[in-house]
């Protein structure tokens, strides 16, 4: 989380800097960067653990419902143009999410528990970046990435794959450049819906659809 | 091996389930003995061959008794992760309860005991601890059927059978069940998870003749596949009561994905529990009291089970991997 605000703190300080404006900037073959990102949770299915009565119904021992925090970490992408306002990525990120089971209704009376698991999240991604007309040092893009998605227990003696998609946009705010070097060229803010299904499976239906942020500083090679 | 080798170890199904086994492998009760200071399993080596009396008992012919034996073992055979098979001798006019080298199943009359539906004897080498036979008896004190949907007011053979071939392939009870005392004594089961809880239904019933998840499991770690043992993993840790840990307490884990609902004990005075076979995921655990059947139904008389702590969850979700362990855990209970 602290990577986050770090970054998000020297966004806005960047925008709000007067001397940021004067020149446009150059659009570079090939961008880097690496920040911070938060991925948002949400349910995902609940389940009873039961017994059989003797006609065959179910008999509730108790309830259980699954759902995944949001996960804080961090993201990198690697943008090569291939067009005047197209370039395709790469990108990579690793979160913390927690896994929770809201367990109720213990017909024996166990006291109600959110028992959880903090796990490590990492995705993959490959995708198209879409950037609009640049406005001063401000330019705006859409992006549609798809990819793999691995969770690994905290323990680390478990892990299980899947996939994941993001649809969203952002926008990239150019430093000045200083030549001759690798040199920080801006920061890049994106939000994105992303859809992820498999990984470790609370429940028999794991897809999941939740929002996502990044701010990220741009290195250009 | 001569027959003054033999003697009749286990005299009651699940009488002697292992409780001195120095390392915690499996909080299955499997059954057993122990020779020399060291435990050793009841366990067939397949394929079992077995007998059926020839006698005829009101509602049931000795044809259709082995035909519903048949339907039995074949349920428990057809666990793909175990291997188990049995083949039919044939009818025999001995006694289901004999120690004659033959595992002999058929009906029998106890009126002592009144409220046993069957019973599941071994013989097995002194010197050993190896398997010689073992019998099952139906009381015949009951009403039976083999309908097949059925019958009111008397119980039903194959759901009874199941549940006796089940420990006489080696397994002890289960506790995945609840049951409630009735007023004229005796408990009436509300809901389980295993053909391998002590309790029967009621009569007109036949649902013991599936075995849940819980029963297959048991058997697979006692007759496993290489299959199985690569494909599932197993959760272990202790439960504590005041810091110290205590014996026969209920681990029950549950898989949220599959809903597979797998039961154990904890089985030292460490507190330690170790449940096999279950599909690698994201479990609950719930750690409840023996009080839902017998203790002597499950350990014997020697056996010291905790009894006095409130049902409870471990706070964290556990990982069980393939072909392994997760992190071991601490399930702290507390007093009622």
């Amino acid at each position: 989380m602290k990577l986050v605000i770090a970054a998000l703190v020297v966004a806005i300080t960047a925008a709000a800097s007067p001397s940021a404006a004067q020149t446009p900037p150059s659009q570079p073959r090939v961008l880097v960067d690496v920040g911070g990102t938060l991925l948002g949770g949400g349910a995902v299915g609940s389940a009873d653990a039961t017994y059989t009565t003797s006609t065959g119904a179910s008999f509730t021992l108790f309830s259980t419902a699954q759902s995944w925090s949001s996960g804080e970490g961090i993201i990198g992408h690697l943008e090569i143009r291939v067009a005047p306002r197209v370039a395709l990525e790469i990108s990579g990120d690793w979160t913390r999410p927690e896994i929770r089971s809201k367990i109720t209704s213990d017909f024996e009376g166990a006291a109600d528990t959110t028992a959880t698991q903090r796990v490590s999240q990492f995705r993959a991604n490959g995708g198209v970046v879409v950037s609009f007309a640049p406005r001063g040092r401000w330019t705006p893009f859409a992006r549609g990435a798809v990819g793999w998605l691995r969770h690994l227990s905290s323990d680390n003696t478990l892990y299980q794959d899947g996939v994941t998609a993001d649809l969203g946009g952002g926008v990239r705010y150019a430093w000045r450049e200083k030549a001759g070097h690798v040199t920080p060229y801006g920061v890049r803010a994106d939000f994105w819906l992303n859809a992820r299904s498999g990984g470790l499976d609370l429940a028999k239906q794991s897809r999941i659809v939740t929002p996502g942020f990044s701010v990220a500083f741009i290195l250009k090679l | 091996m001569s027959a003054g080798e033999r003697r009749r170890a286990l005299a009651l199904l699940a009488a002697a389930v292992f409780i001195v086994a120095p390392a915690v492998t499996s909080a299955y009760l499997t059954l057993g003995t122990t020779v020399n200071g060291r435990s050793v399993t009841t366990r067939w080596t397949p394929p079992i061959k077995y007998f059926v009396t020839n006698r005829s008992v009101d509602g049931v012919t000795a044809n259709q008794l082995q035909t519903v034996v048949a339907q039995s073992f074949g349920t428990w055979a057809a666990v793909p992760t175990a291997n188990t098979s049995a083949t039919f001798t044939g009818f025999t006019n001995a006694e289901p309860v004999r120690d004659d080298g033959a595992t002999v199943i058929g009906f029998q009359a106890h009126p002592e005991l009144d409220r046993t539906l069957g019973v599941t004897t071994f013989t097995l080498d002194r010197t050993t601890g190896a398997l010689v036979e073992a019998d099952i008896f139906l009381n015949s004190l009951f009403d039976w059927s083999t309908a097949a949907n059925g019958e009111t007011n008397r119980f039903d053979v194959q759901s009874i059978v199941t549940h006796e071939l089940g420990h006489l392939l080696g397994l002890g009870h289960s506790l995945l069940g609840e049951t409630e005392i009735r007023p004229t004594g005796g408990r009436r089961v509300l809901g389980k998870s295993s053909v391998m809880f002590p309790i029967a239904y009621a009569v007109g019933t036949t649902q013991d003749r599936f075995l849940h998840d819980d029963d297959k499991a048991a058997l697979s770690v006692t007759y496993p596949t290489p299959q199985f043992l690569q494909n599932t993993g197993s959760v272990s840790g202790r439960v504590t009561l005041d810091g110290a840990g205590i014996f026969g307490a209920h681990v029950v884990a549950f898989n949220t994905k599959t809903q597979e609902l797998v039961g154990g004990f904890s089985l030292n005075a460490n507190g330690e529990f170790a449940i096999d076979g279950l599909t690698p995921g994201i479990y609950v655990l719930r750690v409840e009291p023996l009080d839902d059947a017998d203790v002597s139904s499950f350990f014997d008389g020697d056996a010291r089970v905790e009894l006095g702590f409130k049902a409870t969850f471990h706070s964290k979700l556990v990982t069980v991997p393939y072909g392994g362990f997760g992190e071991s855990v601490e399930i702290k209970v507390t007093r009622k």
